[in-house]
């Protein structure tokens, strides 16, 4: 068997396919020696996600080759994690271009799905120096993009010396949201140059609300006119996180 | 009207009662098509091209109306929309205003017993029926933003249907299959090269989807539902498709309508946008009012505001890539001016963007160049699309990640 991982909860496994999916409908999963990796661009290449799930996350981690790719439709394999029941643990084998998933709890179902070609481009992270890095609960940042979505389908981020604030605009009216570690409504808060940019809200608050459950924190970095880095990370050393290109004003 | 009435009206079309009167105004003005002479007499025999109407009001328990016009032959053009905007609207209004409609009062959900009417609605050729009404039918014309004009209607006492409807042979089997889904049945049929209103009408009846599921549709529903239930099957394809490599430009000028569309590189995406001038159907106002709604490549969760229109549009679009086989972000936009008053129905802009279409595109490098293009064209100024246009928007102000890679 050329690979073979197990995790412990499969419900977490739906959360980061759902994850996922806010950019991409299909992708490779590549696996090594050191774990499984995912990068991909959506189709508008406007957003890039990158997963990194170090061999330690997983219970069992097996690998007989140098590298093996998984192409898997997130749809399909949803499908089969919407089964999951609460704690039951999940087994990932990849064999003769099938994928075979087992969910483990009281009993023990094993669903097979054949791999799919995806062409998949080896992809450089976006090369971007950051003035403001901020670290929230993420679930903050979801309401905060929330609410900005009522309002328009663009949000500025403003990075100033004390506060961060994201900002949303239209003829609808006006929301300000206003974060500092004096409120504490931030953990971390780091400043080497005041900086401004704006985001589509479409992709970010797509991307929040689901990936919020792979994290209780997120860590937002930006400069001004410059891509925005979303960081969640998985317990255990896992890190899923997203680029998203700006929007001029 | 003040603005914000005449955007209600928009938002309405005689359809929400929005303004709060009884009756819509906009559609009372036309009552005077009322002058369409029903047949003298409580007896009609004609040959049905097919059509047959289900209306919406009281639903569940509806009208259906089978209809024909006074006169026996090839009356098929009648009831094909497809065919209509060669004949120019002039035709189609006499074609459609002398059509009767037999009316009866059916519950959507028990289509069981309605298997001739339902035989008679999927036929490919005209169908002879003898309509025997229980009063005269009243004289007048019925309009409908989506399901085209109609003529005369009385109640029937009988219908019979004296011809024998011949399905062609995708619909025989849809109507007989009793374990295909509705929208796995309408794919098919589509796929099969069965017109677009043949398979609406079909919808309509009752004559497709799992058997006891089966139920009655408002043609107006139906009309919507398979322009949507179509091209979103159409779409899957087309987001496999590799991107338009330049900036296309389609214009059509016809009938008080300027349809244009844009189609600039990059993964699906669409966007409908609509002006109407002052003192059109949807617009009794003094300013001109527009209206826009889009979908990015994920798709839509809501009804689109615009409804039926947006959904005809779509289809036509995604037609369209998927024949030239590659896929884009399309802008399409339509103005409609002073002197286009009748609701006449969605197929106008089904069938007129299908058209848009087939003309030659004008092809650019850049987007300001096809911009500029497309402020030419317009009677409103670009300005106006670019504050619109939410696809416009993004492709004049997003950056994508390329840059920083």
């Amino acid at each position: 068997m050329p690979l073979k991982f197990e995790f412990p909860d499969a419900r977490d496994w739906r959360y980061l396919i759902e994850s996922l999916q806010t950019v991409i409908e299909e992708a490779n999963f590549i696996a090594d020696a050191e774990g499984l990796r995912l990068r991909a661009l959506d189709p508008s290449r406007i957003a890039m996600v990158d997963l990194y799930m170090p061999r330690e996350v997983f219970e069992l981690y097996e690998i007989d080759e140098e590298r093996v790719r998984i192409g898997v439709n997130f749809d399909d394999l949803n499908k089969i994690l919407k089964r999951a029941k609460a704690k039951d643990k999940i087994l990932f084998q990849v064999e003769g271009g099938r994928l075979r998933v087992t969910l483990a709890g009281k009993a023990e179902r094993t669903f097979s799905l054949p791999l799919i070609d995806v062409v998949g481009e080896e992809l450089p992270l976006p090369k971007v120096t950051f003035d403001v890095t901020a670290k929230m609960v993420s679930d903050t940042l979801r309401d905060a993009l929330k609410d900005a979505e009522m309002i328009s389908d663009t949000a500025r981020f403003v990075g100033e010396e004390k506060e961060l604030k994201i900002v949303a605009k239209s003829d609808k009216g006006e929301l300000e949201a206003r974060f500092s570690l004096e409120s504490g409504s931030l953990l971390e808060y780091e400043v080497k140059q005041p900086s401004t940019s704006s985001y589509s809200l479409e992709y970010l608050e797509d991307i929040v609300s689901k990936a919020y459950r792979i994290s209780d924190l997120v860590t937002l970095e930006f400069s001004t006119n410059k891509p925005l880095s979303l960081t969640f990370d998985i317990a255990g050393g896992g890190v899923l996180r997203y680029f998203l290109a700006p929007r001029m004003e | 009207m003040s603005a914000r009435a005449a955007s209600l009206c928009l938002l309405c079309r005689g359809a929400k009662g929005l303004c709060g009167k009884p009756v819509c105004p906009v559609l009372a003005l036309w009552r005077a098509v009322e002058s369409a002479k029903p047949p003298s007499g409580l007896l009609l025999e004609g040959s049905s091209p097919p059509s047959v109407f289900v209306g919406r009001v009281g639903y569940p328990r509806v009208r259906l109306a089978p209809a024909a016009p006074p006169e026996v032959g090839d009356t098929s053009a009648y009831d094909a929309p497809e065919r209509w905007l060669e004949l120019g609207l002039g035709k189609v209004l006499e074609m459609r205003l002398s059509l009767v409609r037999g009316v009866t009062a059916v519950d959507v959900r028990r289509p069981r017993g309605l298997e001739e009417l339902q035989l008679l609605a999927v036929s490919s050729r005209p169908v002879d029926v003898e309509l025997k009404f229980a009063k005269p039918p009243k004289p007048g014309a019925r309009l409908d933003l989506f399901a085209p004009p109609m003529g005369p209607a009385a109640p029937a006492e009988r219908v019979r249907v004296l011809g024998d409807p011949k399905p062609p042979r995708p619909l025989e089997k849809a109507f007989y299959d009793t374990d295909m889904g509705a929208e796995e049945a309408v794919v098919y049929l589509y796929e099969s090269g069965v017109p677009v209103s043949a398979i609406q009408r079909a919808f309509s009846v009752g004559a497709l989807g799992t058997g006891r599921l089966r139920r009655l549709v408002p043609t107006r529903w139906s009309i919507t539902a398979v322009d949507d239930i179509i091209s979103r099957h159409l779409i899957e394809r087309v987001k496999r498709l590799k991107p338009a490599d330049r900036y296309l430009f389609f214009e059509r000028k016809h009938e008080h309508n300027t349809f244009v569309a844009l189609i600039a590189p990059g993964a699906w995406s669409y966007e409908w946008i609509e002006a109407w001038f002052p003192h059109t159907t949807w617009n009794p106002g003094a300013t001109v009012e527009v209206e826009g709604d889009w979908e990015g490549y994920w798709g839509r969760t809501t009804y689109a505001s615009l409804g039926g229109c947006y959904y005809a549009a779509r289809l036509a679009t995604a037609e369209y890539m998927l024949r030239e086989g590659f896929q884009g972000t399309a802008v399409l936009i339509r103005e409609i001016y002073e002197g286009f008053f009748l609701p006449i129905g969605v197929w106008f802009v089904r069938e007129s963007v299908r058209a848009l279409f087939r003309s030659r595109p004008e092809r650019y490098d850049s987007l300001g160049e096809v911009l500029e293009r497309l402020g030419r064209s317009t009677r409103l100024p670009l300005g106006v699309w670019l504050e619109k246009s939410a696809l416009l928007g993004r492709m004049l102000r997003q950056e994508r990640l390329e840059v920083w890679l």
